[in-house]
């Protein structure tokens, strides 16, 4: 093992190898910072050229490019508060609060680092977990998966900061539109309304970018000043947003294998990560009514998260030659291309290729990183230009990243008629977060019951691993109620003697 | 060789950035109306997927040389237009694309059931686009099973007590889902169904860890991705769906036998036949819409031959592992003709089995 | 009370929508539509309990004198109010902090409603759609990026300007680098 390793390092840095990691580097830091044009699309349009490329430069190309759009998506959530792809939708809630504050650079620095440490740590487990990933994947099936996505549906009671009622609401409205298009059962369009469009359901991105972009790109609009308002031009310190990183480490190191975690197991969908770690981040919390206003650990965890399931996503693409999400799906028919078929050899015999692969992504998290730190201090003085030149670029970017849904301005329309919804829902103090949650989740929760009942009829149910995690779940979703109330018991003791207490973190 | 790998990245991309055509001028038949037309010009080729996955990888290598052959050397681009299973398309190629030739589509025939089963969404008429053909070919699709499934001959699923095979299928429709639903109903074998996977890896993960013992695919597909399972005995498949037993499966797995083999009478036959033989295995085709000028469309089919016969084309389909056996845009026309119009009680009986609720 | 019409103007909304919703699926087979049942019975259940919820802090609400407490916010969190564990202290507490919340609103002058202002970015927002889905995105984003810009009075014509050209370059770079597939207008 430690002999691949090795071996994986020095393929890495190689030369031509090394020269298109930095290429593919650059695209991937152009194009993250574009909103919709995800990186799986890009890795798509940029297969062709691999044809010609021999393995070991193939990978470092196209990893190159996938691990850093992970990281720089993150960007254009912290500084215009629009996803940079469906997967960063939650790095607005915290990261743009931060950014209105004047502290664009903390956040930046906050989400860059964490990014690094992500994918570090991730890279870590990973190589760790290779003896057990064979097992740890086998022992999910349909049912385990459910229950997963069962566990994660109780996260909404947290990712609502306390407005319970809402959240709920909010979650089953994202159900209800988790519905929306063709039923995999039947075939039978639900809710569509006889558009063909809405029979793939209503798209992801243009409900992100609408629910979560719009409505900060509205208000920006509407105030005239820049979108770090009347804050002191100063943008403040990377290096605190470091610190900040360093100070919570262990909230990082829990982020990480949570997100490898998610990335190992094939079937999770690549959305789902960043709303399970920051719940997690609101869940660990001492004063969990910080979120959403710009608390630090609410840029730390998804940025982490973002990272370390990239190098959990290898592991079922490379061992079972099995997807672990989109991007995973595409680096697959690279493998194709190579002529290299993943299975049992690569964590065997072509062990070294593999550990190559964890090298690439630490190792252009490595270099990104850095550079996009020292780039952070002119990057975030963005949030202090004039909003009227903010505004319309910002805006056709929303406009691009949705259409890029479907290539269609039906697309368009989803984002508009989000952007209407998620005004309505900032204005009224209705969480969005569990709304997107139920959406991602719903259909793939429908999706596995049906498949579980299918196959066992209902004896799954006792299943030992699925019994496991249902208790997680309902011990999980008993925690946040009884904390708030543990919490507001406090609150009123301390109101009483005359005093505010937890204090707000600026 | 560092200089030759940079070299090839770069000139791509040049090509890409000043819109050059090929280099060669070869022009492959039509005459100079045809040449003058297309000179100039760019020519989009409509997918009906979203980037990535293996039919569009097929569209784009096909891009990326085609216009050499055609008369004029225009400049082949490729859009994206993906949604509703390949329908948005092909609505959009029959009514709204450009007909003068500047267009043309690729999406899965499959749809033509769907036109046959009489579904509302289908605006389009299979019979009537011209086609240019498709680059692999009809493809034999299979029942693959692990090693530990409780069957290891076709037979034992039709002997009455006998052990059931658990199959996991995609949704309804799909040529992964029909051929399983047909083995079922139609001949009677005791299988399981258990559908709903969402693609291809969702069942692969579903066969690693034995919650299903099968699946129905096209065996090229397995060829060429998944061949070393069958070599090693991890995979076999029980049955085929072509009427002559494939070469290329003997030569792996011995003794798979024809469904047809089984078939009791024409009925049987024919409901095998169009539910999961040959004419569903039009999945891959080309086309340009209909009124397209007759002089346009003799060059694109002209242009589409060549292509599938170029070296340098192949090289490309080679390395990215795409299989290349192509049928012609006749070839491919008559299939959907007999497709759409087969005996009107098969077509039932096929609705009810396979038609879901359009 | 003008707030609390608008806290109840949403749940009543979502409800209708999960009505309309049950009723719709009804029409389908049983495995169809047994999750949107579900999830139609979901959403109107939270949301009635969610009025009952306003209706309550409403009740309360009105007859309240309660000394109001520094506009520093109490713990914003503690709105966590759930039906039937309304105490008296419960009361006191999100009263107090709905003053605090509203005063710390207004400073902020983050949740004010500033109707006419979005009104007309909205009326923007769906002419900027159209001019895209018209012009296609190269020409449509450029031009309504000056027309933003200089419409307003916003901007100089210079920088109005150089930023639309900007946006045009980006747009056109992206399209023929990256492959980007966007619209090209209804004309050409």
């Amino acid at each position: 093992m430690l002999q691949s390793l090795l071996d994986g390092l020095v393929q890495t840095l190689a030369w031509p190898a090394f020269g298109f990691l930095l290429i593919g580097m650059a695209i991937g830091f152009t194009v993250g910072i574009l909103p919709g044009l995800g990186g799986a699309v890009t890795l798509a349009l940029m297969l062709p050229f691999t044809f010609d490329m021999e393995p070991t430069q193939a990978f470092a190309f196209l990893l190159g490019m996938l691990s850093v759009t992970a990281t720089t998506g993150d960007m254009t959530s912290v500084l215009f508060g629009v996803p940079g792809e469906s997967t960063s939708a939650a790095l607005v809630l915290d990261g743009y609060a931060l950014s209105k504050k004047g502290q664009a650079g903390r956040a930046l620095g906050a989400a860059l680092f964490a990014s690094l440490l992500g994918a570090v740590i991730g890279a870590i487990a990973l190589v760790a977990a290779i003896p057990v990933v064979r097992p740890l994947v086998l022992s999910f099936g349909s049912p385990e998966f459910f229950a997963l996505i069962i566990l994660g549906l109780t996260f909404v009671a947290t990712l609502g900061r306390g407005k319970m009622l809402r959240s709920l609401a909010a979650a089953s409205f994202g159900l209800l539109l988790s519905t929306v298009g063709m039923d995999p059962q039947s075939g039978i369009p639900r809710f569509t309304f006889g558009s063909l469009q809405l029979w793939d359901g209503i798209g992801l991105v243009a409900v992100a970018i609408g629910l979560f972009g719009l409505p900060e790109v509205i208000d920006l609009a509407s105030r005239r000043g820049s979108i770090a308002g009347d804050v002191t031009s100063k943008v403040s310190d990377v290096k605190e947003g470091i610190k900040d990183v360093i100070r919570h480490r262990w909230l990082l190191i829990r982020a990480s294998l949570l997100g490898v975690f998610i990335g190992i197991l094939p079937g999770l969908g690549s959305s789902v990560a960043q709303w399970v770690a920051y719940g997690h981040a609101v869940q660990t919390s001492k004063d969990p009514s910080r979120f959403g206003k710009g608390a630090i650990e609410g840029v730390i965890a998804p940025a982490t998260v973002n990272n370390s399931k990239e190098g959990g996503g290898l592991v079922p693409t490379v061992a079972f030659g099995i997807p672990g999400g989109l991007t995973m799906a595409i680096l697959l028919g690279a493998f194709l291309i190579q002529g290299i078929q993943p299975g049992t050899e690569m964590l065997t015999t072509h062990l070294d290729l593999t550990m190559s692969f964890v090298w690439m992504i630490v190792i252009s998290n490595l270099i990104a990183v850095p550079l996009a730190l020292m780039a952070v201090k002119p990057i975030a003085r963005i949030t202090t230009v004039r909003s009227s030149l903010i505004v319309p670029p910002v805006l056709l970017l929303l406009f691009i990243g949705a259409y890029s849904e479907s290539n269609t301005m039906f697309s368009i329309v989803v984002m508009l008629a989000f952007g209407l919804l998620g005004m309505a829902m900032v204005k009224l103090d209705w969480p969005r977060a569990p709304l997107v949650l139920g959406l991602v989740l719903g259909g793939l929760a429908e999706n596995y019951l049906f498949l579980s009942v299918s196959r066992y009829d209902w004896s799954w149910l006792t299943r030992p691993l699925v019994l496991v995690i249902i208790v997680v779940a309902v011990s999980s979703a008993l925690v946040s109620p009884v904390r708030g109330i543990w919490l507001r018991r406090a609150a009123v003791r301390t109101v009483t003697a005359g005093e505010p207490s937890a204090k707000e973190r600026v | 060789m560092i200089a030759r790998r940079f070299g090839a990245l770069a000139g791509v991309l040049a090509l890409l950035a000043l819109g050059a055509c090929g280099t060669n001028s070869d022009s492959g038949g039509g005459g100079d109306a045809v040449q003058e037309f297309y000179d100039g010009k760019t020519v989009k080729l409509i997918v009906a997927t979203a980037p990535g996955g293996g039919f569009d990888t097929y569209a784009r290598v096909i891009a990326k040389h085609i216009g050499e052959h055609i008369p004029g050397q225009p400049n082949v681009i490729v859009e994206n237009m993906p949604g509703a299973g390949h329908m948005v398309a092909m609505n959009y190629m029959y009514n709204q694309a450009p007909k003068d030739g500047t267009v043309i589509g690729n999406a899965t025939g499959g749809l033509a059931l769907q036109q046959l089963f009489g579904s509302e969404r289908v605006q389009f008429d299979m019979t009537k686009f011209n086609y240019l053909g498709q680059p692999d070919p009809a493809g034999n699709t299979v029942l693959v099973v692990r090693r530990g499934a409780p069957v290891k001959r076709f037979e034992e699923l039709l002997t009455p007590g006998g052990p059931q095979l658990v199959v996991g299928v995609q949704s309804p429709g799909s040529l992964q889902t029909d051929p399983a639903v047909l083995l079922k109903d139609v001949l009677g074998a005791n299988i399981k169904i258990v559908a709903g996977y969402d693609g291809s890896s969702a069942i692969g993960l579903a066969m690693e860890s034995g919650e299903i013992d099968g699946f129905v695919t096209s065996w090229h597909t397995e060829l060429a991705t998944t061949r070393d399972k069958f070599e090693s005995g991890e995979w076999t498949t029980l049955i085929q769906t072509d009427k002559q037993r494939d070469p290329t499966i003997e030569a792996i797995v011995k003794d798979v036998p024809s469904v047809f083999e089984f078939t009791k009478d024409k009925t049987q036959e024919d409901l095998m036949f169009f539910g999961a033989g040959d004419p569903r295995g039009l999945t891959r085709i080309y086309f340009v819409p209909p009124n397209v000028p007759a002089d346009r469309v003799t060059a694109l089919q002209a242009a589409f031959d060549e292509t599938m016969k170029d070296p340098e084309f192949l090289a490309d389909t080679e390395k990215a592992s795409l299989l290349i056996d192509p049928l012609t845009g006749a070839q491919v026309k008559e299939g959907f003709d007999s497709l759409l119009n087969m005996p009107a009680d098969v077509r039932d009986q096929l609705k009810t089995l396979i038609g879901g609720e359009s | 009370m003008n707030k609390n019409l608008r806290d109840l103007a949403f749940p009543v909304v979502l409800l209708a929508v999960s009505v309309v919703g049950f009723l719709v699926s009804l029409g389908w087979g049983f495995r169809t539509r047994i999750f949107p049942v579900i999830a139609t019975i979901a959403l109107a259940v939270f949301c009635v309990l969610e009025i009952v919820n306003v209706l309550v802090r409403k009740a309360r609400t009105a007859p309240a004198e309660s000394p109001t407490p520094t506009p520093e916010p109490v713990p914003a969190g503690m709105s966590l109010v759930e039906p039937g564990a309304a105490t008296a202290t419960a009361a006191f507490v999100s009263d107090a902090q709905h003053k605090a919340e509203a005063q710390a609103e207004e400073l902020e002058g983050e949740a004010s409603i500033d109707l006419k202002a979005t009104l007309v970015f909205g009326a923007w927002l769906v002419t900027y759609a159209l001019a895209l889905y018209v012009l296609g995105f190269l020409v449509g984003g450029v031009a309504m990026t000056l027309v933003y810009m200089v419409a307003g009075r916003r901007e100089k014509p210079v920088p109005s300007v150089l930023v639309a050209a900007g946006v045009g370059v980006v747009i056109w770079a992206m399209q023929s680098y990256a492959g980007l597939q966007i619209a090209s207008g209804l004309f050409w």
